[in-house]
């Protein structure tokens, strides 16, 4: 067990930008990097590979369309015809959720076991959900939620949950696995966590993020309802 | 210290609940699926939903243990 080290915020690094120099958590520069990575292919693609698409698909464009379809078509088959537009943010969650996840492969703490990490993730979320009640019900449809005044206390504490139990559940969740990952290492070191790393880490990193995109369309499919 | 392992202990027992909620879950879920094997597909999806709402609460015990032993 001497080998057992773990602590819920991340070791701090130092980098220095334009000169100055200053301390971040090793998640959020991993996350930073995540998105960077993530930014560059998609600018990669438009500029290179998207030109060259035609008519009739083969090989690779196979591959992003396959995909592109895959999330728009669950963004519908959750919510409805409405939520089509939402399939964007989706993809672009998924995109930078397995990211995240699976950069701990390379033996780098996963930003999404940092609790700062995934409640940024839920604000984002929460947002996004509120701003599409506004835009497609207007203030009033939206507030109209919120009546009568008796059960108003009990929304607003509903809504308010939201970020709060979305941010809790996926860093529990990751802490949980990297935790049992790490006992693992400090057990039995040869073969055996290897294997199961492929439930801990990708496995887990999928359902995790399954699980954040399905909660996410349900509440905008509830806010826009 | 030792007061601090025993709170811990006490929050993740949140899993005996979760427990018992996903098991009558999975369990009316087969239930439906042999009633109607047809909506299998979103009897499922709907099932791993509500499995991952549940786990939640056995997670909200098991962040509280982690804060309590390492934040505390």
């Amino acid at each position: 067990m001497e080998g057992f080290h773990f602590s819920i915020s991340a070791e701090l690094t130092e980098i220095s930008l334009f000169g100055v120099r200053f301390e971040v958590s090793v998640t959020a520069l991993y996350s930073g990097y995540v998105a960077l990575a993530l930014v560059l292919l998609a600018v990669v693609f438009r500029l290179f590979a998207f030109p060259r698409f035609k008519e009739r698909p083969k090989g690779f464009q196979n591959v992003i369309e396959l995909i592109v379809s895959a999330a728009r078509n669950y963004t519908v088959s959750i919510g409805s015809k409405k939520l089509e537009g939402f399939g964007c943010y989706i993809f672009a969650l998924m995109a930078y959720m397995l990211g995240c996840g699976l950069i701990e492969l390379f033996g780098i703490r996963s930003p999404l076991t940092d609790l700062q990490q995934t409640a940024v993730l839920a604000v984002v979320s929460f947002v996004i959900i509120n701003a599409y009640g506004f835009a497609k019900k207007g203030p009033m449809g939206r507030l109209r939620h919120f009546f009568p005044p008796y059960v108003a206390p009990i929304r607003i504490i509903t809504e308010l949950a939201i970020p709060v139990s979305m941010a809790c559940r996926l860093f529990g969740n990751m802490v949980g696995g990297l935790i049992i990952m790490e006992l693992l290492y400090s057990v039995i070191a040869p073969i055996v966590p290897g294997v199961l790393s492929l439930y801990f880490t990708l496995f887990h990193v999928g359902m995790q993020t399954y699980i954040f995109v399905t909660l996410t369309l349900t509440f905008t499919h509830e806010a826009i309802e | 210290m030792e007061l601090a392992a025993i709170g811990a202990g006490l929050a993740v027992l949140t899993g005996v609940g979760a427990g018992i909620g996903m098991g009558m879950t999975a369990s009316h879920a087969m239930d439906a699926v042999a009633r109607q094997p047809e909506a299998s597909g979103k009897i499922n999806s709907l099932l791993i939903l509500s499995l991952a709402l549940i786990e939640s609460i056995a997670i909200y015990g098991f962040v509280v243990a982690l804060l309590i032993i390492f934040a505390g």
